[in-house]
């Protein structure tokens, strides 16, 4: 792997927040507008909210448009401050917002002079912050239930019609053909397999949307072993070769969802990684724990394309991308706490890799 | 039963033929208010008018359903042209005489939409759309871009041989 290349992260995940991913507990309170008193009350009400949270203080609207962190707290006082800030930060996903100020009466969030009380303005910074929190999750569970109902669906049906096409074939095939018959069996018995494999993935990334599990100290060298004895058959039919790291780290994180990780990173691998794939899977320490990486030799993702690389499973209803795969891979990533990325190592040299914390 | 007539596939004109356009589930109105074809029923349709064998262009990235696509209508004595992709699709029908577009529509490398613009633009090719999607707003989208049909999948054999046949007809 190149190691000077730029990465692409992900346009789903939020790295760019720096108060948030300076501090582990990644939540920055913003600043804005407000009056002498009224910041005097917020700092005091903030660290009573959080004590062990670092407070961030901003006196420029662009700097909280600039950030994409989910999980903010911005406290606004006057009507510019809010007026400046657009729907993308205000919205879902974006800052959790608290204005002070007695010129906005029309926010319902708007806290008057006369409750500017620190005990009282922490129980209202902690509400919004929880407010923000379910309404993303809302968001969430909305759009994984359109992904479901549209593009899940959709992706059965297509070996579901290949099933249902080649019992036609059946029907109307000459007798004694039974080379065609052989065909046509495995055409079915394929097909059946991909209808398994995407019902028991979406099995894999709904349930642990739904119900998380605590990540675990996982050794990460176990899990690629048992993936590689997974894909054994594919990764003869694609003729692939992979070289492998001499050691492996402990990480923090669910060994199943790393199995489904793994095994379509690899899958992708075997699909575009050139006819005869080499791959190599590699790993080295980065800040918030490790980045794991498979690098192959194939063409790569047009430039333009790579925004969308690992699109949000909430939003596939809504996207044209071509496969499922890297979708399932960035929730379960986002799930334990790691990101996703995606470069171009040379003109013959793509890499995939996710980041996850080592183990605790 | 009142059936039109197509003309031929026009060689030295690209302008896009004249084909009723209905779905699997409802028969949509023609630009103009003039109502589709109806549909009969295949069995009946051919113990009166044997349908002609026509070529094909089948365009579906998914190799299963491609393979077994192809031996179903050559089994009905079609000239089956398969493509994996839209850029291919474009070249087979450049380089070949093709009377019907059969396409998927999530193709890697463009929307089966986006290449029947360009086969009817170019080609004045009709097409039937076979998609996993079957809502109306797919459907019409479909009608949009230039496809008489829009078959959701799991796509009745019956229905897509019927059509064929339907067309075939009007052709010769």
């Amino acid at each position: 792997m190149n190691s000077s290349s730029a990465i692409t992260p992900s346009a789903s995940v939020s790295p760019s927040c720096a108060p948030c991913t300076a501090d582990a507990k990644r939540l920055g309170i913003y600043f804005l507008g407000l009056s002498a008193a009224a910041h005097d009350a917020a700092e005091k009400a903030a660290k009573l909210a959080f004590p062990d949270e670092k407070i961030h203080i901003v006196s420029a609207a662009k700097e909280i448009e600039e950030h994409d962190c989910e999980r903010c707290l911005a406290v606004l006082g006057n009507a510019e401050a809010v007026a400046g800030l657009t729907s993308k930060t205000v919205g879902v996903p974006g800052c959790a917002v608290v204005v002070m100020g007695r010129d906005r009466s029309d926010v319902a969030e708007n806290i008057p002079p006369e409750e500017w009380n620190p005990p009282l303005l922490a129980r209202a910074f902690r509400s919004a912050l929880l407010e923000q929190e379910l309404l993303r999750e809302n968001v969430r569970l909305r759009g994984d239930l359109k992904t479901v109902a549209r593009r899940i669906s959709h992706d059965l049906r297509t070996p579901l019609g290949c099933i249902y096409t080649t019992s036609g074939v059946f029907k109307e095939l000459p007798a004694g053909d039974q080379e065609s018959i052989l065909t046509m069996a495995g055409i079915i018995k394929e097909s059946a397999g991909e209808i398994s494999q995407i019902i028991d993935r979406v099995s894999v990334v709904l349930k642990a949307s739904a119900d998380p599990i605590a990540p675990s100290r996982v050794d990460m060298g176990g899990v690629v072993a048992s993936v590689l004895t997974q894909l054994a058959g594919e990764l003869q039919k694609a003729d692939a070769r992979i070289a492998l790291p001499s050691s492996w780290p402990e990480v923090s994180g669910v060994a199943p969802w790393l199995q489904v990780i793994w095994s379509n990173l690899l899958r992708n691998a075997f699909q575009h990684g050139g006819p005869t794939a080499a791959i190599t899977i590699a790993w080295k320490p980065v800040d918030i724990g490790f980045r794991f990486s498979v690098s192959d030799r194939g063409r790569g993702v047009a430039e333009s394309k790579t925004s969308i690389l690992f699109p949000p499973f909430e939003q596939l209803h809504s996207m044209h991308v071509p496969g499922l795969g890297l979708s399932f891979v960035q929730r379960l990533v986002t799930l334990q706490g790691g990101q996703c990325s995606y470069e171009k190592t040379s003109e013959n040299g793509t890499c995939f890799s996710f980041t996850l914390p080592a183990a605790r | 039963m009142k059936n039109f007539k197509l003309a031929k596939k026009p060689h030295t004109s690209p302008a896009p033929k004249s084909l009723g356009v209905f779905t699997d589930r409802q028969q949509l109105p023609l630009a103009g208010g003039r109502r589709p074809t109806p549909v009969t029923n295949s069995s009946t349709a051919s113990a009166t008018t044997p349908a002609s064998k026509i070529r094909i262009l089948l365009v579906e990235d998914h190799k299963d359903t491609r393979v077994s696509i192809q031996r179903l209508l050559e089994i009905a004595g079609h000239k089956i042209f398969p493509a994996v992709c839209a850029t291919q699709a474009l070249e087979i029908a450049a380089a070949n005489d093709i009377d019907l577009v059969v396409s998927d529509l999530g193709l890697p490398d463009m929307t089966g939409h986006e290449l029947m613009k360009q086969l009817r633009t170019i080609h004045g090719l009709p097409g039937i759309a076979l998609s996993g999607y079957g809502m109306e707003e797919d459907i019409e989208r479909s009608r949009l871009a230039g496809f008489q049909n829009h078959l959701t999948k799991p796509v009745s054999i019956e229905r897509l041989k019927e059509i064929i046949a339907e067309f075939a007809r009007q052709i010769t």
